[in-house]
Parts: C-alpha cells; sequence; structure tokens
C-alpha cells in the first residue's frame, strides 16, 4: 500500500462519510504480472503481402468502375432511359457492397473487441485486488444488455457482487452466474452439429460430400456460436473465426486428436468393425466437436477458468453413447 | 497421528456398554446403515474447527440457514446451477449428542437487537440432509436426486487443548506446564498456584482437601490466563469449561513438580499426593479426551480451521505466538491425507483442509489478500503436515455474518478504505479506519502500542428472507472447497 510507515487505526464521524458505498480502493502494486498475449507479429512477408492485396483489389476495383463508367456513358449516349435505368442498378449495388463492407468491418471489430476484453479479463481472473473488474464486466454486460433472457441473470450477478469481493472473484462470479447461460446454449450446438457431422459422414455415398457437408456444417456451426456470444458473424468474421480455431486446435496437437479419437473411441466400440466409414463419421465428429469447443474459447468475452472449461472427452462422452 | 490406538482398542472392547449397545437390534441396524451411507459416500462428516473465540458457533448457523434456504450462495457450485433441491435438519438419533440448537441461535441473530452468541459450554451436533440433483448426463443417469448428510459438531474451543494430552504422560504434562508458569507473561497469573504448590510435598500421603485447593488455584490460574491475558494454551480444557463435568472429582489435579525419582518412582509411594494427582490425570486423559476423541474426533472426513487472526493480533506478540503454537499442537491430533473406500469406512482420514481467517469484515477489503497472507504464515505448521499427507490445504479470509459497510475517505490526502458498523458494547455506529495488516509475520517494531487495535462490532442483523446484499463474505467460496465435490 502507502510506502513508509503504515496508517495508524483511526476513528471517523459517520456524519462526516458521504452516503454510497464505494469499493473502489487505490490501485495495488501487487497485481500479479500477466504477459499480454504478443501482439501479430509484423512480418516483412505480411507488409508484401498486404500491399499486393491493397494493390490488386484497388486495380480490379478502379478496372471494374472505369468499365462500368465506360458502359454507362455509352448507354446514355443511346438513350438517357437505359443509361438511368443501368446507373441507377449500378449505384444500388455499390451500396449494397459498402453496407456489406462496413457490417463485415464492424463484425471483425466485435470478435477483435471481445479478444480484447477477453485477454484483460485473464488479467483479472487472478487477481487479489480491487477496482478494476467493474469497468471490465460494465463492457462484457453492454454486449449483452439488449438481450431478454439475459436480464434476470445479470440482475443476479449484481446482487451477488458484494463490494467485499476482489476482482478475480467479481470475474469468475459474472462468468459463473451470466457467461453459463451462453456456454450451455453454445456447448448444446458444438453436441449437435458434431452428431450430425458425425452421421451424415458415415451415410453419406461419396468421399467429395464428405468434405461439402463437413465444412458447410462446421461453418453453420461456427457462425452460431458467435451468434451466442454476441458478434453478428459476417463472412470475413467466420473466416477469421475458421483460421483461428484450426490454428488454436492444431497447435494444441493433433496427434493427441486422432488418439484420442480412434484409440478411445473406435477401440472401446464396435463401430470399427461395422464399417471404416461410421469410423471416418466417428473421427469428423470429434474433429467437428473440438473445433467447436476451440472457437467457444475465441468468441467467449471472459476467458474460461480452468475448472469451467469445457472438455472434448466430455464432448464425447455424451456423443458416441 | 499417533495416538496409542491399540490402547484405545483396548478400552473399545473393555467398555461393555459398547458391546451392550452392539447387541440391540435398533443399534445394530444403525451402525449398518452408517456404513451403507459411508460406502455410497452419502455422509460428510465436517469439523469445524477452532479455538475459543474463532467463530466455530456463527460459522455453523450461518451455513446452515444459508444451506438451508439455498440462496446468497453464488459461488457454491450446486446453487449457482440450481442443482440444489433443499435441505432439511435431521433431528439427532438416540445415542447422538443433543442437537446443535439452530433455531435459537438463528434466532438471536435475527432479533432486532442482534447479539453473539454466547461461548458454546458444551457439545452438540448437527445433522443437515442436502438434497441436490446428479450433474452430468451418466451420474443422472444412475440416480436423479442423490442426498448428502453433512454431519457437524460444535462444541467448546476449550476442549480442543485436550487432544495433546492424550499424547503426554502426567510427567510430561507437569513439566511442560510448570516450565510454561514460569516465563512471562504467565507467571505473574500463576504466582498464587505456584507459592502454594512451593509448600506442598507431593509425596507427603495424599490429602483430598490439598488436591481440591490446588486444583481450584490452578482452574483459578487458567482463568486469568484465558481472562486477563487472553492466551489460549489452557489444559486442561475442562477445567475452565467443564460442561457437565462441573464439580466432578475427575476435574481435581493439577501438575506437580517431579519428585526425586529414585525414591520409589516419580510421584512417591501409591498413596502419595503426587499418586493421587498423577492417578486422577491418567483417568481425565483416558475417561475424559479419549472418549471425546474417539467419539467425535476421529473420523472427519473434511476440516475447516477458523481463525481469529485479528483478536490474536490484537492480543500482542506473546498473545499471537501462543495461538500460533496451540493451533500447531492442537492440529496434529488430526488425521490428513486422502483415504480410500475401505479407510473411509473403518479409518477416516481428513481429505480437505480449509483454514479461515474469521471476521474478515472487520477490516476493509483491501486488507483481505493480506489477511489470507498471515494467516498462511500462522499456520504454516499446521498446512506442511498436511501437504506432506498429499493434502493440499486451502486459505480464506471470511466473515459468516457481514456486519459492516465499506465507505471511502480522503485523510492526508490518501485515499482510505473504512469500515461501518455498530461497535460491540457500544450502541452507536461508527466509521472505523482499522489498520493495515501485515501480509507476513509482525516483526518487532510492528508490535508498536498503535498498530493493532482492531474493533469488534456487534452482528448486524440477519434478515431471513429476501436480503437487498450478500450477507456473508466467501462463505459460499469455502462451502464450495468443503462440499464442492459431493454435490456433484
Amino acid at each position: 500500500m502507502s510506502a513508509g510507515r503504515p496508517v495508524a487505526p483511526f476513528e471517523l464521524d459517520p456524519r462526516q462519510v458521504e452516503p454510497g458505498r464505494i469499493a473502489v480502493v487505490e490501485p495495488d502494486a501487487t497485481l500479479p504480472v500477466i504477459v499480454p498475449e504478443p501482439p501479430p507479429g509484423r512480418s516483412p512477408r505480411r507488409t508484401w503481402r498486404r500491399l499486393l492485396l491493397l494493390g490488386g483489389t484497388g486495380f480490379l476495383a478502379a478496372l471494374l468502375g472505369l468499365e462500368a463508367y465506360d458502359f454507362v456513358t455509352a448507354l446514355f449516349e443511346r438513350s438517357d432511359l437505359l443509361g438511368g435505368a443501368f446507373s441507377l442498378l449500378l449505384a444500388l449495388a455499390a451500396v449494397g457492397a459498402l453496407g456489406l463492407g462496413v457490417s463485415e468491418i464492424a463484425s471483425l471489430r466485435r470478435l477483435r473487441a471481445l479478444g480484447e476484453l477477453r485477454t484483460a479479463g485473464a488479467q483479472l481472473l487472478t487477481s487479489q485486488v480491487h477496482g478494476r473488474a467493474d469497468a471490465l464486466l460494465d463492457e462484457v454486460e453492454d454486449v449483452y444488455r439488449d438481450r431478454v433472457e439475459m436480464r434476470a441473470a445479470i440482475e443476479r450477478f449484481h446482487g451477488h457482487a458484494s463490494d467485499a469481493l476482489n476482482d478475480g472473484e467479481r470475474v469468475r462470479l459474472f462468468a459463473a452466474s451470466v457467461l453459463t447461460l451462453l456456454d450451455k446454449r453454445a456447448y448444446g450446438l458444438v453436441k449437435a452439429a458434431a452428431r450430425d457431422i458425425g452421421a451424415l459422414t458415415a451415410l453419406s455415398p461419396l468421399g467429395v460430400l464428405d468434405g461439402l457437408i463437413v465444412l458447410g456444417r462446421t461453418l453453420a456451426m461456427l457462425r452460431g456460436i458467435a451468434r451466442i456470444y454476441g458478434v453478428r458473424p459476417g463472412t470475413a468474421a467466420t473466416t477469421a473465426l475458421l483460421r483461428r480455431t484450426l490454428r488454436n486446435v492444431v497447435a494444441a496437437g493433433v496427434g493427441e486428436l486422432v488418439s484420442d479419437a480412434a484409440v478411445e473411441t473406435l477401440g472401446a466400440s464396435l463401430l470399427s468393425f461395422l464399417s471404416t466409414r461410421a469410423g471416418q463419421g466417428v473421427v469428423n465428429g470429434v474433429l467437428a466437436a473440438r473445433l467447436g469447443l476451440g472457437a467457444m474459447q475465441l468468441c467467449r468475452p471472459l476467458p474460461f477458468a480452468q475448472d469451467e472449461l469445457p472438455s472434448l472427452k466430455q464432448l464425447r462422452k455424451e456423443l458416441f453413447e | 497421528m499417533a495416538i496409542r490406538s491399540a490402547r484405545s482398542g483396548l478400552s473399545d472392547l473393555a467398555g461393555l456398554g459398547g458391546l451392550a449397545s452392539l447387541a440391540s437390534p435398533a443399534a445394530l441396524q444403525r451402525r449398518a446403515q452408517d456404513l451403507a451411507n459411508l460406502a455410497l459416500d452419502r455422509t460428510l462428516r465436517l469439523a469445524v474447527t477452532g479455538l475459543r473465540g474463532g467463530g466455530k458457533t456463527v460459522f455453523i448457523t450461518a451455513i446452515t440457514h444459508h444451506l438451508l434456504l439455498g440462496r446468497e450462495l453464488p459461488f457454491l457450485a450446486a446453487v449457482q446451477e440450481e442443482r440444489l433441491l433443499g435441505a432439511k435438519l435431521s433431528p439427532p438419533r438416540p445415542g447422538d449428542p443433543p442437537a446443535f440448537p439452530f433455531a435459537e441461535a438463528r434466532a438471536a441473530l435475527a432479533a432486532a437487537a442482534p447479539s453473539w452468541p454466547a461461548p458454546t459450554d458444551q457439545l452438540s451436533a448437527l445433522r443437515l440432509r442436502l438434497r441436490f440433483v446428479a450433474k452430468g448426463a451418466l451420474r443422472r443417469r444412475l440416480a436423479e436426486h442423490r442426498t448428502l448428510n453433512l454431519e457437524i459438531i460444535d462444541y467448546p474451543g476449550e476442549w480442543l487443548l485436550d487432544l495433546p494430552l492424550l499424547e503426554q504422560s502426567y510427567g510430561e504434562w507437569s513439566a511442560q506446564t510448570l516450565a510454561a508458569a514460569e516465563r512471562p507473561p504467565r507467571a505473574p497469573l500463576a504466582a498464587d498456584w505456584r507459592t502454594f504448590l512451593a509448600e506442598l510435598d507431593p509425596a507427603a500421603p495424599a490429602d483430598p482437601q490439598q488436591a481440591a485447593r490446588a486444583a481450584a488455584l490452578y482452574t483459578r490460574y487458567l482463568e486469568r490466563c484465558q481472562a486477563d491475558a487472553g492466551l489460549s494454551q489452557v489444559q486442561p480444557g475442562r477445567f475452565t469449561m467443564p460442561g457437565d463435568l462441573a464439580g466432578s472429582e475427575l476435574l481435581q489435579f493439577c501438575p506437580l513438580p517431579a519428585h526425586d525419582p529414585a525414591r520409589s518412582g516419580p510421584w512417591g509411594a501409591r498413596e502419595s499426593l503426587g499418586a493421587l494427582m498423577a492417578a486422577r490425570y491418567e483417568r481425565y486423559r483416558d475417561v475424559v479426551v479419549r472418549s471425546f476423541y474417539r467419539d467425535h474426533f476421529s473420523r472427519f472426513d473434511r476440516q475447516i480451521v477458523l481463525v481469529d487472526v485479528l483478536g490474536a493480533l490484537n492480543r500482542g506478540r506473546a498473545c499471537f505466538d501462543d495461538v500460533e503454537a496451540t493451533l500447531a499442537t492442537v492440529l496434529r491430533s488430526f488425521r490428513y491425507g486422502s483415504s480410500s473406500l475401505l479407510a473411509r469406512l473403518f479409518r477416516p482420514r481428513i481429505e480437505v483442509l480449509l483454514f479461515a481467517a474469521s471476521k474478515a469484515d472487520h477490516v476493509a477489503p483491501n486488507q483481505h489478500h493480506n489477511l489470507r497472507l498471515l494467516l498462511e504464515r500462522m499456520v504454516s505448521e499446521a498446512a506442511g503436515n498436511a501437504r506432506f499427507e498429499g493434502i493440499k490445504p486451502a486459505f480464506v479470509a471470511l466473515a459468516a455474518l457481514r456486519s459492516t459497510d465499506v465507505v471511502r475517505t480522503q485523510h492526508h490526502g490518501q485515499t482510505l478504505s473504512c469500515v461501518r458498523g455498530v461497535l460491540k458494547g457500544e450502541n452507536r455506529e461508527t466509521v472505523l479506519f482499522p489498520g493495515e495488516i501485515p501480509p507476513e509475520l509482525p516483526a518487532d517494531d510492528d508490535w508498536r502500542a498503535d498498530r493493532f487495535r482492531f474493533r469488534d462490532f456487534a452482528p448486524r442483523r440477519l434478515v431471513l428472507q429476501g436480503a437487498d446484499k450478500p450477507q456473508h463474505i466467501r462463505l459460499d467460496q469455502a462451502l464450495e472447497v468443503l462440499l464442492g465435490d459431493r454435490l456433484r
């Protein structure tokens, strides 16, 4: 706390103290230092790639615009009516493209904002001091304020969050009383998707079809999870999510995944004897489940505490029983 | 744990009462039921341990109240997940200690002018049946609704101090007690008793009058240790809190200086005063203490140790060290370690150990962290023993009944967190900056006169239904550590 001599106890006249309880306490130097997630590395390759992307898209857009302009002016020369109609259509398309672009960017931003909240939450999760959690939790609350079904849970959280609780306890309490609702729904979604993918791969007659089914269903699942946690998923956000989730899952080790799925599930069940396609179904299902759980971690505005992390093992048990 | 189990086994066999009760069909059935419940994980015996004034009774009352209501416990996963269906108090079974006076204790806290409960003076037991929905599809398929019987006993904290006697002979105990009585802060309190002892010849023929007089002076000395000096190490515990043994001949002994062992044994001839005292000590140890230990203290599954850290700091260095030493000694009498199924049936060990600094509401919340760290240092020996046995002890700063608010004030340009509440014994509300708690054991210059002056607050009225803010601090987290895994 304060440097030097500790302040000796003293008593005050209660009438002098302003009403209203305040729990904010001077920030403390003892906050555990947690290394924040390193910013994405700005490698030279990345810069070149950006340059290429920017130049390429700019060039194509300009080309397209120029062509359209030429086309429309040519039409105006033929007839004003024709030209007017076509330029109207062009304007509509331009507005649509702009709107789409804006919403894509907004949903990407939301995803990033949730990521930042999560990083801040991870720092607070083990904190023993007071006063920093409220601002963060207010931001998280803002994401869900419009949802009628969460109102009761948020109110309950405020009823329980006494000013004696430190930041870590507050964050954990919020996660346990509010976010669990979302976790449950997302978990159900992942389970359903994994089951579908498993069953459909096992039944589908063509290998090519498998791939399409898995891709389509996985993307739908990711979008669903993002929507539950408050990201309005556009194509860009979904792609970004898929890419990050895949990276996470790969980082966690595919080898483990294969042994997990193959040994524990196939070895113990009759499925392997029945058909290899069924086996593939199981593997695909587990993969989808894994992706889904990964996406949950990436969409949740607060990190999962160690013991609330949804486990693949549990999900697998529920799936293949 | 080195209680002589062979001996306690013998006394088990020798107790004809035990055999008789075994023979009766009702008792036999009850024992079988007990075993079945234990085997099926349906019973959890919680040791609520704490020295005098540690807050055991309030803790038991508060957890029972909140569990009965099933509210205000957001950190208890079963409540948060809405799996706790309800709780019910069970009446004591024949042969149990009297029921814990829960209704009275709660009524006293919920009264218009609430008061802390009087010091506990007798043994009582509480049995709480918790019904809950099992977690996870698989468990639910086995049995959807499950029951956990929570068994807690409440007892005077003084009696805990008897447990170390089980491992001491009269000679050892006398030597240790007399040595302690010669040192400050005990020496001045022991003056009367020691002058009387000086004139006493342990080898002289026993005179019951003399023994009674010595015991009375010794009891007076113990009472003064407790009341005037605030010391905790007062043995035997029944002297200051006799319970149903008040006035009994069992309590008429005291430590005596060792007699020259060359002459006919350490305590003189068979009929000598020393021999009489030694015999009474042994009877006290073997009858009172051992049966108390065997019936109530050897069969715990989980333990919470409540420590009044603030009180210990308040009373100064000698008392603080005394509390530290007493806790270490007392906790040596418990068995720690994870138990297998068989061990749980016949020789249970404590598998979850939680140390709690009680009365955390008496300081501002930003001091809780330090309070917890200081508690960790205070009980490091006992915690180390538990770790050695493979148990990871947990620590928490809690308040079973929160009696203060937090307010922030400016003081010489510094912002300080203060607490507001009604001081105990003074019928007025006040705002207090209670001071800061060192995260380490206090150093020499920390024991300055004005550093630790924590005041006791009167309880705030317990709102039975629909409280608008939480009425405890971290009680639910303590419960989650103690019972959370058994409510899954």
